[in-house]
């Protein structure tokens, strides 16, 4: 009697994700937990008070996304890197790096593709609207 | 599904193995059950895959192959996957063994489900920059014994086309890679895939990017 039958095996394309490395050195993807774009999403994020790095890639990582994943990592080291496009509004792609360390000082800059130079982004963060931001030592290294 | 098994639960054992050495010497590492297959950008490393990036316009392709658990840990790197743009191809790239005689060619193809019965996430339906054929390319080469690699540029984004073809996307029922040979005992087939990752991708929700890649095969 003739049988047909399958073998399957999962596949996984990594691309414009967000991945987090966690002090056991496991790597969990976006999918792990909910949706990036949202504040519950960071908020409800089981292993934040492990996370040591995050890791962002994708062009629709906005500056808000940025901000809320701040708050919520307060005081642990988060690691952003991509191509983003910096706000909804705003039409150029840009790369940006934010670290935020333990001793909570806050890097924000962004690297336009287009023009090959590097932004200050840091200001942004003194936004009196955000003041769960004016904790930082907003110094501005590197880059 | 545990390595061997099938859907059908006949006890018939079939393996998939990827190459980590070489088309002249082959190094073939097993994909059991509880790996996967990681399509990754440069530069990915056992512990981390890192993303490819999607372009301004066009399309690129993946640039490296690993195989590893579900977050890759522990990764083994495919040496032999190349893109089909290299200018040097590999036809040992992915191996299925087979320990029955096969009745008739087997036919690979990706799903967004277990069921086989969907594929309408975007990386197998494609985009509008694809001409919507589906993202993952396959090609199969033969066997170990009597393999022809694919020739230089054997995919480009928009390859594909409704039913059987080689090379093929892999979309569902709609569009797959029928096997040129049919396995007799102990026999395999072996191929190749790739996936072009267009500029108008949609962002990476859960499941867009992660198919499953069937193997269908009817043995007595």
């Amino acid at each position: 009697m003739e049988k047909k039958e399958n073998m399957t095996r999962s596949l996984q394309l990594h691309t414009s994700m967000c991945e987090f490395r966690l002090l056991d050195g496991s790597i969990h993807s976006e999918k792990d937990y909910a949706d990036l774009d949202g504040n519950n999403g960071w908020r409800n994020f089981p292993y934040k008070r492990k996370v040591v790095e995050v890791r962002m890639f994708g062009r629709y990582i906005n500056a808000d996304t940025m901000r809320i994943a701040a708050n919520q990592f307060r005081g642990f080291a988060i690691h952003f890197v991509g191509a983003a496009t910096i706000g909804k509004t705003e039409p150029y792609l840009a790369r940006e790096i934010m670290l935020v360390q333990k001793n909570m000082k806050v890097f924000v800059c962004s690297y336009n593709l287009k023009k090959k130079k590097w932004y200050d982004y840091t200001d942004d963060l003194k936004n009196p609207e955000r003041p769960h931001l004016q904790q930082y030592d907003l110094s501005v290294h590197g880059m | 599904m545990s390595d061997g098994e099938s859907t059908g639960g006949s006890g018939m054992i079939v393996k998939w193995y990827a190459n980590t050495g070489s088309d002249v010497a082959p190094v073939w590492f097993e994909i059991d059950d509880t790996k996967k297959i990681h399509f990754t950008g440069a530069g990915s490393v056992p512990n981390l895959a890192q993303p490819v990036i999607r372009p301004d316009a066009g399309y690129v392709w993946n640039e490296e192959v690993w195989i590893g658990p579900e977050v890759m840990s522990g990764g083994v790197k495919v040496t032999n996957w190349k893109k089909p743009s290299a200018p040097v191809q590999s036809g040992k790239v992915f191996k299925i063994t087979f320990d029955t005689a096969l009745l008739s060619a087997p036919v690979i193809s990706a799903y967004d489900n277990t069921d086989f019965d969907s594929w309408d996430i975007a990386m197998l339906a494609g985009t509008e920059e694809t001409n919507f054929t589906g993202l993952m390319k396959c090609f199969a080469s033969g066997n170990e014994t009597v393999n022809t690699p694919p020739a230089v540029g054997w995919a480009r984004k928009e390859t594909g086309h409704a039913g059987s073809g080689n090379p093929n996307a892999l979309t569902g029922s709609s569009s797959f890679v029928t096997i040129p040979l049919i396995p007799g005992v102990g026999g395999d087939f072996t191929f190749t895939m790739a996936v072009a990752l267009p500029s108008d991708a949609d962002y990476g929700k859960e499941g867009k990017y992660d198919p499953i890649i069937a193997v269908t095969y009817v043995h007595v």
